[in-house]
């Protein structure tokens, strides 16, 4: 009972704490609550870091399935992260080391676009699969969607031509106002979970 | 002679593409890589942006203030650390739940001063119009309110006006989703011209 009610009063002062500092605008409060919340997401990370690497380790200790691309995994984090830390303390230049950044440049943001190349495909089979398998309206109404943007968007093409003035006096009211409604509808759910998380009608900590 | 870089990033580029042909064993490795490096990164850019100018500043720090603000993140920021050991789960939770708190919080206001009171400003800006019936029908397909009339012919309106919502919702999220595939597509062109290119070169 009271570690509930510690947890519950730590999570509301935490909520409130954040909320002063847009009811009660003042540059040292909310200078004070971002270096806080970033400072306690940098030892969270270090909390997940560590059990990534349990997790991985132990995959490839038990020798389960897959257990090499855990092992790969596992090092290049280590790897990368020792590479910074060696390199970065003795040249005092932090993250922006030269051999760090040239991992980082040639290596992940190759790997990054290579994989940013083959969403297309990824997302056109979702897109197969949704009409394969969801007889419903709405899925027209999104492939229509989905069209609608590569038409208007097709530069370089006459495709564009085809929506004529359609586009402009009907379909892009209808998706910024669309679009608008969704932001608006996703903002309200946000609050109230806020508030709910507030009056400890939810109970994040205990799930 | 081809420089190291280039060598490397078209090593890469073809490991992750060969799962154009299937879910190959290169394709997997080159996956893992990526996710592992990944994890590095942001550990590092967390240890070299957040906690080590803050140690740093602990150290030197002369305003007795100040002194006590970082101690306090930095006594909450262990006091996670302590999350790792089960006899000390409860001083983790506490440090959770201050984060969470903020987490939630800070997510709450700026879901109030910088989604919905803009939001609602632009929509008003626009006048009466396509864009506003958009709106309103995409929020009542959201479903946070029911009329407290109920009735065969009020039933039948309200369940017809949150199809219509439900439509603008599905047209709304094809038009977003079909602008990631444009950015994938720009992507792949990209890729595509950098293979073409090293190819052609080394081909001459």
């Amino acid at each position: 009972m009271l570690r509930r009610v510690m947890l519950a009063g730590f999570l509301s002062l935490g909520i409130l704490s954040a909320l002063l500092s847009y009811v009660w605008p003042q540059m040292i409060l909310r200078q004070s609550l971002t270096e806080l919340g970033s400072t306690l997401l940098a030892y969270a990370a270090i909390v997940g870091f560590l059990s990534f690497l349990e997790a991985h380790f132990r995959r490839v200790g038990a020798r389960a399935e897959g257990w090499p691309y855990s092992l790969v995994t596992a090092l290049a984090a280590l790897a990368f992260l020792s590479l910074s830390l060696v390199e970065g303390g003795l040249r005092g230049s932090g993250i922006a080391s030269p051999w760090t950044n040239w991992v980082y440049r040639h290596v992940l943001l190759s790997l990054e676009a290579s994989i940013g190349a083959l969403l297309p495909f990824f997302m056109i089979l979702a897109l197969w699969r949704l009409v394969r398998t969801r007889h419903s309206t709405y899925v027209l109404f999104f492939v229509a969607g989905v069209l609608t943007m590569l038409v208007a968007y097709s530069s370089g093409l006459p495709l564009p031509s085809l929506l004529g003035s359609l586009y402009e006096t009907f379909l892009s009211p209808l998706i910024t106002g669309g679009v608008r409604g969704i932001l608006m509808g996703v903002a309200i759910g946000v609050v109230i979970l806020m508030v709910r998380a507030l009056l400890w009608a939810d109970r994040p900590m205990e799930q | 002679m081809e420089s190291i870089e280039t060598v490397v990033g078209l090593l890469l580029t073809m490991m992750i593409l060969s799962y154009l042909i299937d879910d190959t064993a290169v394709y997997r490795l080159a996956a893992s890589l990526l996710v592992g490096l990944s994890v590095g990164y942001f550990m590092a850019a967390m240890i070299w942006n957040v906690l080590i100018p803050q140690w740093r500043e602990l150290m030197t720090v002369t305003d007795s203030l100040r002194r006590g603000l970082l101690f306090v993140q930095v006594g909450l920021g262990i006091s996670i650390m302590a999350k790792g050991i089960p006899r000390l789960g409860l001083m983790g939770d506490l440090g959770l739940a201050i984060a969470m708190g903020i987490g939630v919080g800070t997510a709450g206001a700026g879901a109030v001063f910088g989604t919905l009171v803009p939001q609602l400003t632009a929509g008003m800006g626009q006048g009466i119009g396509v864009g506003l019936l958009a709106t309103l029908l995409a929020l009542l397909g959201v479903q946070f309110y029911r009329p407290p009339v109920r009735g065969l012919w009020m039933d039948s309106i309200w369940a017809g006006l949150q199809a219509l919502g439900r439509a603008v919702w599905a047209f709304a999220l094809g038009t977003l989703f079909g602008g990631v595939l444009i950015t994938g597509i720009s992507l792949l062109i990209g890729q595509a011209e950098f293979l073409i290119q090293t190819f052609s070169q080394w081909w001459r």
